[in-house]
């Protein structure tokens, strides 16, 4: 299969194409931006296209556009959901950068809440299947937990995508892992995305723009992972005046400030935010006088600035850096003196990504970046002993990371209007620490001082390149056909892969779309995880010589169509997937204690993923949001684990039930979200004998046993201020009916008096914990 | 381990708040189980138990006193066990050989039979045993066979008894970075489990070296006694995923170890091992040590039932490693039922023996289970048994019960 698809067989095909293409009749270029006229900020994915030749295309990333369409003229409409419809015409000869502005639609009481917009692309026009684009809107309609609106939690109601346990926001797409899914910011790998033990997402919802989760059907530009790609892009900030926005809730409060540093020029966006739980806790800790201080934070900062160095360049700095940190002091009197004991347990992410844009001429435009990434966790434990006679220190310090380096150019030709070529490559340089230790003993009466540092670091490499072409052959049929080629240099050996990729589309009658995509994908960098929930304890690895790079491929086929009287966009796919060389711990092995021989700890397997997923959206009208319901199974097989035999994936769940809506009252908003989902899967001792002085559990095959089922309803209103200052209250109620889901079973042993026998048995019984009750909260957004 | 852990409970305790619901399974089957580690001219003896549902009280008897054992070897050798109590079988007319292929068969009526097959791996080459008093370091420098799956189980057995502080195994090349590890090491790579009492290890790191093992001691008088066990890849796959069951209790993220057993259609171990000792404390000595009459009165079990007191327990080990005895108990009505002992012995990877013993009520109701070990006493006094339970009650109370057995020379009589 790889030789079919040669890179060089699929280069040269599509030069010949685009030289045939070009040979036809003059044609009418236009190439831009789309900005929203208030704030200039880019539109990302607008729509356009010409209202008599039905072909058009959608802005990228960054905004930019480039349609060629045959003839001696055109009339173009651009459309964006929230925005008022543009429709112009354009001339040939035209080689001026169009900047194309657009109107969102306003409603008579608040500029701000955004509604529907008037003309969007339907589902059945695009060749991408196994993908769900969210607005920021969206995300804030939508009731939250504590009043945080969280963008993971709102995918994981797409189809396809599994939440982990109860609250994570970890994505498991189509039976992936949250390890492998791809989480870009600003085209820089955030690795671990949660806060607060991975309850709440890291993405500040105030400073992003866009994001899009592909589930499958990978275009050649995306690569590195097996399951997901979640692309986010930041705001930019508003390049016609300063403004600003923030929330207070009961969890955290954030604030974003955003204007112009030269006028249409220049702009910068900074969001802050963070939790303050820790200040009241440590008060009433304080207050009862306490020994114990305990107390968790985290806080995350998001800044972006950009600058137009010409018509046709633009540059962006974008940076992100958050931090969580949960600790525990103690302190006591001894009759010699005083201790101190203290634990710490903290992590965090940054990136830091420069962005240069480049419109080379009206057909190429050229995005070149250096992204650094990082992820650190670290575990720190230490006592003071102090007497009159001096300070005895001990501290241990363990740490885990990893730090990424990349380049990376990507290129966007638009040779003609029936094809869009893109090609590019990247470079990354990994350093893996996945364990330092650091031991320090420090006697000052004695004068001894030890300081013990153990490192263990792990230097690799990444490269990878790939073309792509989304060609549209007529209206009828469309396809993305790509390679995507990488390579991974470790322990002075290297792997390399081949990946090709293609989706096509075939419009039949009454504008059903028949979707079809087969991807191959390689991930070299692994998550090793054993608890679900995004714990700093879970650890990304390199692969290595005895550890593979794990493999997939899927197959994916559906159809859509759009009911365009009802504002529809119906959406039923299928998909087949396999992995190989994926990893799992060994039986009982646990990330505590493992990490320096952390290859003999793991073991690789098989997994296979397949199902059926429903998604009925309604994006405009008085009621909006969206029905998912997804058939899935998701398998493994490990040589190692359960006596070789086939055993369900943790969260391999059979039926998964989302419904999200919106309601638009007019002024208020109310909405809604219920789910349901069969219980995830898990191991537990069926029978027990006596071994000497304990017990032994003796297990079922693995997760054989399935937690009950989970469900949930979610609401929240939206309440603006009535003054016609632009704020409002958000009253959310999370769990609403307080169904006590299980977290995770446990069994408990105690023993008894049986008044029967009139002595004492020992019993065992299974139990479930949950987690989350009825949660009420309150929060306020305001704007200035 | 805990604390990480901890610190995430309270986390989302923050968020939401336990409630706890209690969950039916579905019944299992109960199977076999087999306990039999089996060394050079030591007389066959197998305990045989079986699996309790997780739900189901353990007061039913455990042990299976009437199966069909038999024991046959690739040599000829056909051996039928015979059960003198507790649900141990025993057979001496044949001993274990090296070098021979074993199965052993349990048939028992209401049971899936098992089959469990093993053999006797070649004694560990020990060139040297040197013992450090200074430093109280003992290094044990052995030749480990090239290209075959070595396991080793090493521990030390002094007066009164061995605890391992730190415990690494070097070859050349590694000592250097080893000596750097070892001042604080929680870590030490090579040894699956650095335990105190006890280390497995396989040979994967050194396959073919010759080794340095090195123990440091921190109890114990007099000079050691060094048990170097070759053990088959049966045993050491059982007891070190029993070591990592045990690790894993009680997380709920920890993917669950099941214990690797090597018995067809059943659980538990069929293993054998051949001791290599250097120094006097023979395991024949221990054991004759601790024949003898134990007697114990007064122990207030439960301090949340002051009712609950086992009045009196008295036993005799017996040369041939049997044990009878009785107990009183006062029940509801404070009759006194007498409670007699079945007996048999069974030795762990650690080197600790145990005497498995079954309590049973005049009218034959089970009442408990009970693993006695024997322990050498502290400051050359002999040996005492003792047994060690945790147990919670109702209302979540931990209590543990302990309790010793003296012997009754030592005390006079009770």
């Amino acid at each position: 299969m790889n030789g079919f698809f040669h890179p060089l067989i699929v280069g040269m095909s599509l030069i010949l194409l685009i030289t045939a293409n070009r040979l036809l009749a003059q044609e009418v270029l236009v190439s831009g931006y789309v900005t929203d006229a208030g704030n200039g900020e880019a539109l990302v994915g607008a729509n356009l296209y010409d209202i008599y030749l039905q072909k058009g295309t959608t802005t990228n990333q960054y905004g930019f556009f480039s349609l060629s369409v045959p003839g001696d003229s055109a009339v173009i409409r651009f459309s964006y959901q929230g925005y008022e419809t543009l429709t112009l015409v354009f001339y040939p000869a035209l080689e001026d950068l169009q900047r194309i502005e657009m109107q969102t639609t306003v409603m008579e009481y608040d500029s701000l809440l955004i509604i529907e917009a008037v003309e969007y692309e339907g589902l059945h026009q695009l060749v991408q299947m196994s993908s769900v684009k969210v607005s920021m809107e969206e995300v804030e309609a939508l009731p939250a937990l504590l009043g945080e609106t969280d963008l993971l939690k709102v995918l994981q109601l797409m189809p396809g995508v599994q939440s982990g346990v109860e609250g994570s926001t970890g994505l498991y797409v189509r039976g992936g892992t949250p390890g492998q899914t791809l989480t870009l910011l600003d085209g820089a790998t955030v690795y671990n995305a949660g806060h607060l033990f991975g309850f709440m997402s890291t993405f500040n919802t105030d400073a992003i723009n866009s994001a899009e989760l592909v589930k499958g059907g990978f275009p050649a530009r995306y690569g590195g992972r097996l399951a997901g790609v979640l692309d986010i892009t930041m705001r930019e900030g508003n390049r016609k005046e300063f403004a600003g926005r923030g929330a207070i809730g009961i969890l955290a409060s954030r604030i974003t400030v955003e204007g112009p540093l030269l006028k249409n020029q220049s702009s910068f966006i900074v969001s802050a935010r963070r939790t303050y739980l820790d200040a009241i806790t440590w008060g009433i800790q304080k207050l009862r006088g306490s020994d114990d201080i305990r107390g968790y934070h985290f806080s995350d900062v998001n800044a972006k600035w950009n600058l137009d160095i010409s018509n046709r360049d633009r540059i962006y700095l974008s940076f992100y850096a958050g931090r969580d940190k949960g600790y525990e002091e103690h302190e006591e009197s001894l009759t010699d003196g005083t201790n101190q004991d203290k634990f710490e347990l903290g992590w965090g992410n940054a990136t830091l990504t420069f962005r240069w844009n480049r419109v080379m001429n009206s057909r190429i435009f050229a995005n070149t970046m250096v992204l650094f990434s990082r992820f650190r966790s670290n575990i720190l434990e230490g006592s003071n002993y102090s007497t009159g006679n001096g300070t005895t220190k001990l501290q241990d310090h363990y740490t885990n990371g990893l730090t990424d380096l990349s380049i990376k150019t990507d290129l966007e030709y638009f040779p003609h209007h029936a094809h869009q070529i893109r090609f590019g490559a990247m470079v990354t340089h990994h350093q893996f620490t996945p364990s330092i230790q650091r031991h320090r003993e420090l006697d000052s009466v004695l004068q001894i001082d030890t300081t013990v540092v153990i490192p263990l670091e792990i230097l690799t490499s990444e490269w990878s390149a790939y073309a792509e072409d989304e060609i549209t052959m007529s209206r009828q049929f469309k396809s993305n056909v790509g390679l995507h080629v990488s390579g991974y240099h470790v322990d002075g050996m290297t792997y390399t892969s081949v990946q090709p990729r293609l989706s096509t589309l075939f419009l039949l009658p009454w504008e059903w779309a028949v979707k079809l995509s087969f991807v191959q994908m390689k991930q070299y960098i692994q998550l090793l995880s054993n608890s679900g929930t995004g714990l700093p304890t879970d650890l990304w690895l390199p692969s290595t010589s005895r550890v593979p790079p794990q493999k997939a491929w899927q197959i994916a086929a559906g159809v859509a169509h759009t009911i365009d009287t009802q504002d529809l966009d119906i959406s039923i796919e299928a998909y087949y997937k396999e992995i190989k060389d994926v990893i799992a711990y060994r039986e009982g092995s646990n990330f505590i204690g493992s990490t320096r021989d952390w290859e003999d700890a793991i073991t690789s397997g098989k997994g296979w993923a397949y199902g059926a997923e429903v998604h009925v959206r309604r994006k405009r009208g008085s009621i909006t949001g969206w029905i998912s319901y997804t058939l899935s199974w998701s398998k493994r097989r490990f040589p190692d684990l359960n006596n070789g035999e086939v055993f369900p994936h943790r969260y391999d769940r059979r039926h998964n039930v989302s419904i999200a809506l919106v309601r638009d009252l007019g002024r208020r908003k109310i909405s809604a979200v219920w789910v349901y989902s069969t219980g995830h899967a898990l191991t537990l001792a069926h029978s027990r004998y006596r071994l000497h002085e304990n017990l032994v559990d003796v297990y079922g095959s693995r997760n054989s046993y399935r937690t009950p089922h989970y469900h949930r309803l979610d609401l929240a209103m939206r309440l603006p201020n009535r003054s016609g200052k632009r704020s409002e209250f958000i009253v959310s109620l999370y769990n609403a009916y307080s169904r006590h889901n299980t977290f995770y079973l446990y069994t408990k042993d105690y023993e008894s008096l049986d008044s029967k026998l009139g002595h004492y048995v020992e019993e065992r019984a299974v139990k479930s914990f949950s987690l989350l009750p009825i949660v009420p909260s309150v929060s306020y957004r305001f704007y200035f | 381990m805990g604390r990480p852990f901890y610190l995430f409970f309270w986390g989302i305790i923050l968020l939401g708040c336990e409630n706890v619901l209690e969950i039916e399974l579905e019944h299992v089957d109960p199977e076999i189980v087999v306990t039999c580690v089996f060394t050079e001219n030591t007389p066959w003896q197998v305990l045989i138990q079986h699996t309790v549902g997780i739900q189901e009280d353990l007061v039913i008897p455990s042990v299976i006193e009437h199966a069909i054992v038999t024991i046959e070897g690739n040599d000829g050798t056909f051996l039928e066990l015979v059960h003198r109590g507790g649900g141990f079988y025993y057979a001496d007319t044949s001993l274990p050989q090296p070098g021979v292929t074993y199965t052993l068969k349990v048939e028992a009526d209401g049971f899936t039979g098992i089959v469990a097959s093993d053999q006797i791996p070649k004694q560990a080459e020990v060139q040297n045993v040197r013992y450090d008093e200074d430093s109280r370091r003992i290094s044990i420098i052995l030749d480990d066979e090239d290209g075959v799956d070595n396991y080793y189980s090493i521990s030390i057995w002094a007066d009164p008894e061995i605890y391992q502080q730190t415990f690494s195994v070097l070859n050349a090349e590694l000592a250097e970075q080893m000596k750097r590890l070892a001042i604080h090491d929680p870590f030490t790579p090579y040894v699956d489990r650095p335990e105190v009492e006890n280390a497995l290890i396989h040979d994967r790191q050194f396959d073919g070296d010759q080794i340095t093992i090195l123990l440091s001691m921190r109890f114990g008088n007099g000079n050691p006694s060094t048990y170097v066990r070759s053990i088959s890849e049966a045993y050491y796959n059982y007891y070190l995923s029993k070591i990592v069951q045990e690790n894993t209790e009680g997380l709920p993220f920890a993917e669950p170890a099941p214990l690797r057993s090597n018995v067809i259609g059943g659980q538990g171990v069929f293993a054998g091992y051949s001791l290599r000792v250097d120094g006097d404390l023979t395991p024949e000595k221990m054991k004759n040590q601790a024949i003898g009459a134990y007697y114990r009165s007064e122990t207030q079990i439960y301090p949340s039932d002051p009712d609950a007191i086992l009045s009196k327990i008295e036993f005799t080990l017996h040369p041939d490693h049997s044990v009878t005895g009785f107990m009183q108990y006062p029940s509801e009505n404070d009759s006194r039922v007498t409670i007699s002992l079945g007996g048999g012995y069974t030795i762990t990877s650690n080197e600790s023996y145990y005497y498995l013993v079954q309590l049973h009520h005049s009218t034959d109701t089970f009442f408990r289970n009970v693993a006695l070990r024997i322990h050498n006493k502290p400051r050359g006094q002999g040996i005492y048994l003792s047994t060690d339970q945790t147990v919670t009650d109702r209302n979540g109370n931990f209590t543990t019960i302990s309790r010793t057995f003296s012997k009754q020379e030592d005390n006079g009589s009770p």
